[in-house]
């Protein structure tokens, strides 16, 4: 249809602008006969320099739109309206005159240009509003595209970040910036979870397909976090937005796991009322042994993760969050080894996290009016986290429990824009009521070796207030006040960092604070496999640890996806237990010694995130760890170190590299590899063994005891030796195949690829003559396959 | 180790591994004569040993090598004057006795000097020989109930239970102890029972003191080759005190609960012998035999063995280490019939055949099958 305008040129005196020079002009905009409200209406000088609008209007809801004090002349008028042809019209403006148009726009589909449209990086968004130093984020589908170890594992994938270090290929725990592995506080949507691992560390806990992602904080972090030395890992769980039922299944070389998640009702603005997502995983070895032979493995573990999370009536959510995970691990010793023996006693391990909390967040705009903010969150939380392990030897002979329960409330005001705009300040609080139990001994024969009680309360407050009070200036200082009562002790721990930007894409920030820790695992570092832990709170012989962080960092942004970061720290550490080798059973409060110890270093993070054909990332870090004493302080360097006490920890890798890359390839086809290098880790060299002799009082002889019994190891300097060098690389290849809504996805993982002999141990003979050093080797080759089914 | 029970002490003095050695396989039975080497050690001879007691009296300890080849290296003796007359030469002999302070010198050839010093538990009248009981046991059923009185400097109580399959120790730090008869040992692979059917075994308590104490309750991490508490200057491990408070010995049984348990008899050289054997385990395809035999002579001995289809092997076996054999059966297992053969300490003219006949003749002592 062609357009019609009819133009109506009538001298109308009465709506003439006062100015004599100048004109004016009035009109309606139709379509199909009827008002066109919302079109834009411009009026600008003929010729092709068509920016020079004089006049910008909209139509009114009856189409009608009006300009006056316009320049006399001819001028042309455009209307524009989405789903209509543009339409333009010359017309004359006299002096005190004012034009009539009648601008009819025909409908018609329009064909839009390609937009290309850019999320901004939750990272990007990050570097530009808050001044904070070492975090990451890892999606889901981030940690699902690295080479696997058996399947998929957010906390092996969080190890390969920079200002972490692994320390063998046999443990998912991880150790940061020269901190202990304790020290690493692992949250589910918030919820602590306390020894996060399975098979003695070499897996994780969470099941992948229930996690969203992680966001970890290797140093400096903000006064919200407590309780914790080093990091901070927080797991996020998976929302299902979709409607109906969705899941995935999954079969690895290691486990199944399945997971569902649905969305039921909808809000408003048309998201889910109430999303849900459930999985659970279990290893099946132990039924794959049992089924195709007489033997049996006595071990499997398990998980079940739930998320609900539900929008109410005023824009806020009450999330449900629940793990409950173990490790079982018991069985007869006649299943073992010599199959030429009927007899042996049974071992019982168990060990396993549980934990629920419920999470409600509400926006609360009349608090943030209090403080002139554009909008406040206010947030209450409360969980239940358990952990416990036993060890039962021979049917009671020996038995180790220990028992952690923790009852958690906090709960967070956050004010963002307030005073003024500049301003996002955090008010929080917390409160935490832990049973700890922890028993040594034989029910057997009646016994108690040891036993210990504790309930301390931990409570904290904490204050948060970042702000830009310069558009180059991003500031962030928070306070966090914490005490234990039962141990008599509160600290008060500052925090802050100040970002500058040197440009929109490079930051220059300064970091600190002070850190505590009121719970421990009963750990040797220096032991290099992690089975499981025993935790014991703080009282009045067991301090609090503390820690103080100092980082000076540099990020620069090349483009939306891209980031190198270059970060320098410092931390001290203060009152870090370790257990007393020598305490003696009858006395409460030597069971640990205190160490202090200092850690400096340089990371380096060279990022692609994901969502491209390429993504990955290079993480360097350089760091120096040292321990000693808490009497004494180390003052030189190498051997005099270890003459006078200090040593260095056993998760003092000096260097440490990983080279992480996926690719989307054509045809569904999804590659990654990973390169990690790592100089190497103190261990105590074993300089000789000892036979110890068992005396017979009976007889008056002397023999060696139980028979078979190997030498003692006598070890050395402390961690005065290391291991060789550490280099490895992981390959991935997965295709995605699409049915219906169903998508299947193959893969297969190398790990290892080139069969690289890293040292995991030694195992020394001195009984021999020359004596040997064998090394027990880390993963070798490890081929893997796994299949994944989404719906 | 001090031991006021007995006449004779000894030091044992060695060397740490380290390679430049070649030491004895330490999974042979110990020979406690030379206990040293058997165990898997390097002796270190020709030290000097001084014992000396709160009163100023020293002995000077006295390696007695004996044999060929030589035994008893390292091991050097000195006397316990309260138990006895001193040594020849009347230099190697002190008081040790409850309550006796001592401290010990050990100055090797090449100039290494170790000292020590141990408290004996107890006082003046403390007893510290206790008088042997006997007991029956059956281990399924009954749980040992120990209690003896407090001895006065005692920092713990071991309990000690001799075992074929070694030791099994515990300390307590009160004047009582309680062990189930499904005890495990956790100091032998695979955690045997502690009380195994048809042995004696040795129930010892003693007091120790701290040196004891600490040695034996701490061990070395295979990897920081820490952890032992030491409290030697020079050296590395344990000069403390022993005084006997207790000692039973537990006739072992259990209850039939296996078709092939049961008593067997046999004619043999002297006369009747029998064979009391209860199934200890079944798995793997066999069965895990424990049990008693005992001759004309009332000599008994602890027999191990194992039971796979009908094949019948066992070993007669030292109470306190089962490495050391003193004969072994094998045969077959027809019925309610034992046919075996034995080998080992035999009469002249015995040809080691044996037939046993299950002997359903209740004996005393004993419970009735279930």
């Amino acid at each position: 249809m062609a357009f019609r305008a009819s133009v109506v040129l009538p001298l109308l005196a009465a709506v003439a602008s006062p100015l004599a020079a100048q004109g004016a002009l009035r009109g309606v905009v139709l379509s199909g006969g009827a008002p066109l409200p919302r079109a834009v209406v411009t009026v600008a000088r003929p010729g092709p320099d068509t920016t020079r609008v004089l006049a910008r209007t909209l139509s009114a809801d009856d189409g009608s739109f009006a300009a006056g004090g316009l320049p006399t002349g001819r001028v042309v008028v455009r209307a524009r309206a989405l789903g209509h042809r543009p339409l333009a019209r010359e017309v004359e403006l006299l002096p005190r005159d004012t034009a009539v148009l009648r601008l009819v726009l025909d409908p018609a589909p329009q064909a839009l240009a390609a937009v290309e449209s850019r999320e901004r990086a939750g990272e990007r968004a990050r570097f530009d509003a808050v001044p904070e130093v070492g975090r990451v984020t890892l999606t889901g589908q981030a940690v699902r595209a690295l080479p696997a170890v058996g399947e998929p594992d957010v906390l092996r994938a969080a190890q390969l970040m920079a200002g972490v270090v692994a320390r063998n290929d046999y443990s998912a725990g991880y150790n940061v910036r020269g901190g202990e592995s304790d020290q690493n506080l692992v949250l589910l949507d918030g919820i602590p979870v306390y020894n996060p691992f399975h098979l003695g560390g070499l897996f994780g806990t969470f099941v992948d397909q229930a996690v969203a992602g992680v966001d970890l904080s290797v140093g400096g972090f903000a006064a919200e976090y407590g309780g914790r030395l080093s990091s901070v890992l927080d797991v996020r769980p998976r929302a299902e937005e979709r409607r109906g039922v969705h899941g995935a299944a999954q079969v690895s070389l290691l486990s199944t796991s399945g997971a569902a998640g649905g969305a039921l009702g909808a809000t408003a603005d048309g998201r889910a009322r109430t999303s849900w997502n459930v999985a659970g995983r279990r290893t099946y070895l132990d039924a794959l042994v049992g089924a195709l032979s007489d033997r049996s493995l006595p071990y499997h573990f398990q998980d079940a993760q739930l998320h609900v999370l539900h929008r109410l009536a005023g824009g806020g959510t009450l999330a449900l969050t629940a793990y409950a995970g173990a490790d079982v691990l018991d069985g007869s010793f006649a299943q073992f080894g010599d199959s030429a023996r009927a007899g042996g006693g049974d071992f019982a391990f168990t060990w396993g996290n549980a934990l629920a909390g419920l999470t409600w967040r509400q926006p609360v705009g009349a608090a943030g009016r209090l403080v002139g903010a554009d909008s406040a969150l206010l947030v209450q939380r409360a969980s239940v986290t358990r952990f416990a392990t036993t060890l039962d030897l021979g049917e009671g002979t020996v038995r180790f429990d220990n028992r952690v329960l923790e009852a958690r409330a906090a709960g967070q005001l956050a004010a963002y824009g307030a005073f003024g705009g500049a301003h996002s300040a955090l008010l929080g609080w917390e409160a935490s009521a832990m049973r700890v139990a922890y028993d040594a001994g034989s029910d057997a024969s009646a016994a108690a070796l040891f036993r210990l009680r504790q309930s301390p309360t931990v409570l904290a407050a904490y204050v948060d207030d970042t702000w830009r009070p310069h558009p180059r200036l991003l500031a962030r200082v928070g306070a966090r006040v914490e005490a234990v009562p039962q141990a008599n002790w509160g600290a008060l721990s500052p925090r802050a960092s100040v970002r500058w930007f040197a440009t929109p894409d490079l930051a220059i920030t300064l970091a600190g604070g002070q850190y505590t820790q009121p719970v421990h695992a009963v750990r040797n570092e220096d032991v290099p496999v992690r089975i499981f832990d025993f935790w014991v709170g703080a009282d009045r012989w067991i301090r609090p640890s503390r820690a103080t962080h100092l980082v000076l960092g540099a990020e620069r942004w090349a483009g939306v996806r891209s980031f190198v970061r270059v970060e320098g720290w410092g931390e001290r550490f203060a009152d870090i237990p370790e257990p007393n080798d020598g305490d003696d059973p009858a006395v409460r409060g030597d069971e640990f010694n205190a160490l202090a110890g200092h850690a400096y270093g340089v990371d380096v993070l060279l990022r692609r995130l994901e969502g491209g054909t390429v993504g990955g990332w290079v993480a360097y870090g350089y760091a120096v760890s040292v321990r000693s004493p808490a009497a004494g302080a180390p003052t030189a360097s190498g051997a005099t170190f270890l003459r006078t006490g200090a040593f260095w920890p056993a998760q003092d890798r000096r260097h440490n590299l990983n080279v992480v890359g996926t690719w989307r390839l054509p045809r569904a086809w999804t590659a990654s590899a990973r390169f990690g290098f790592g100089s190497g880790t103190p261990f105590t060299d074993i300089e000789g063994q000892l036979v110890r002799r068992v005396y017979d009082g009976m007889r008056n002889t002397w023999d060696t005891g139980t028979r078979g019994r190997e030498p003692e190891a006598l070890g050395g300097p402390r961690n005065a030796g290391r291991y060789p060098v550490f280099h490895r690389l992981d390959l991935g290849v997965s295709r995605a195949f699409r049915r219906g809504a169903t998508t299947w996805t193959p893969s297969l993982s190398l790990v290892n690829a080139y069969n690289r002999r890293n040292t995991f141990v030694y195992t020394f003979d001195y009984a021999a003559q020359p004596p040997t050093r064998q090394a027990v080797s880390q993963f070798p080759l490890l081929p893997s396959v796994g299949l994944a089914v989404e719906f | 180790m001090a031991n006021p029970a007995v006449f004779e002490q000894f030091v044992l003095v060695e060397r740490t591994l380290s390679g430049r050695v070649t030491v004895t396989d330490p999974d042979v039975a110990s020979d406690p004569f030379d206990p040293i080497r058997s165990g898997g050690g390097v002796p270190v001879t020709g030290a000097r040993v001084e014992v000396t007691d709160a009163t100023g009296a020293t002995a000077v300890a006295v390696e007695s090598q004996t044999g060929t080849p030589l035994r008893g290296t390292g091991v050097y003796r000195f006397g316990n004057v309260a138990a006895g007359p001193n040594f020849p030469g009347g230099r190697a002999g002190v008081r040790v006795a409850p309550g006796a302070r001592l401290t010990l010198r050990v100055v090797t050839q090449e100039g290494t000097v170790v000292q020590g010093a141990t408290t004996v538990p107890g006082g003046a009248g403390t007893p510290f020989a206790p008088p042997a009981r006997t007991r029956n046991f059956l281990r399924d059923r009954d749980t040992l109930r120990l209690q003896w009185d407090p001895v006065p400097g005692a920092r713990s109580y071991l309990v000690r239970v001799e075992s074929p399959y070694g030791a099994f120790f515990l300390f307590t730090d009160s004047a009582s102890a309680t062990l189930t008869g499904e005890l495990r040992n956790v100091f032998a692979d695979r955690l045997p029972r502690v009380f195994q059917a048809g042995f004696t075994q040795w129930v010892n308590v003693a007091a120790v003191d701290t040196n004891f104490f600490d040695y034996y309750r701490s061990t070395n991490s295979p990897f920081t080759g820490s952890g032992l508490i030491n409290r030697l200057d020079g050296g590395i491990g344990v000069f403390g005190a022993y005084v006997p408070v207790q000692s039973i010995a537990l006739s072992v049984r259990a209850t039939d609960r296996d078709p092939f348990d049961g008593r067997y008899v046999s004619a043999g050289p002297q006369g009747p012998e029998a064979l009391r054997l209860w199934v200890d385990a079944r798995a793997n395809g066999l069965a895990e035999v424990t049990g008693a035999y005992r001759l004309p002579t009332a000599e008994q001995y602890g027999v191990l063995g194992t039971l796979e289809g009908t094949r019948l092997r066992l070993r007669a076996v030292d109470a306190g280490d089962s490495r050391v054999a003193d004969r072994v059966m094998e045969g077959e297992v027809r019925g309610d019939t034992i046919l075996v053969q034995l080998r080992g300490a035999l009469l002249a003219g015995d040809d080691g055949r044996r037939r046993f006949v299950r002997d359903t003749t209740p004996i005393p002592g004993e419970q009735p099958p279930r």
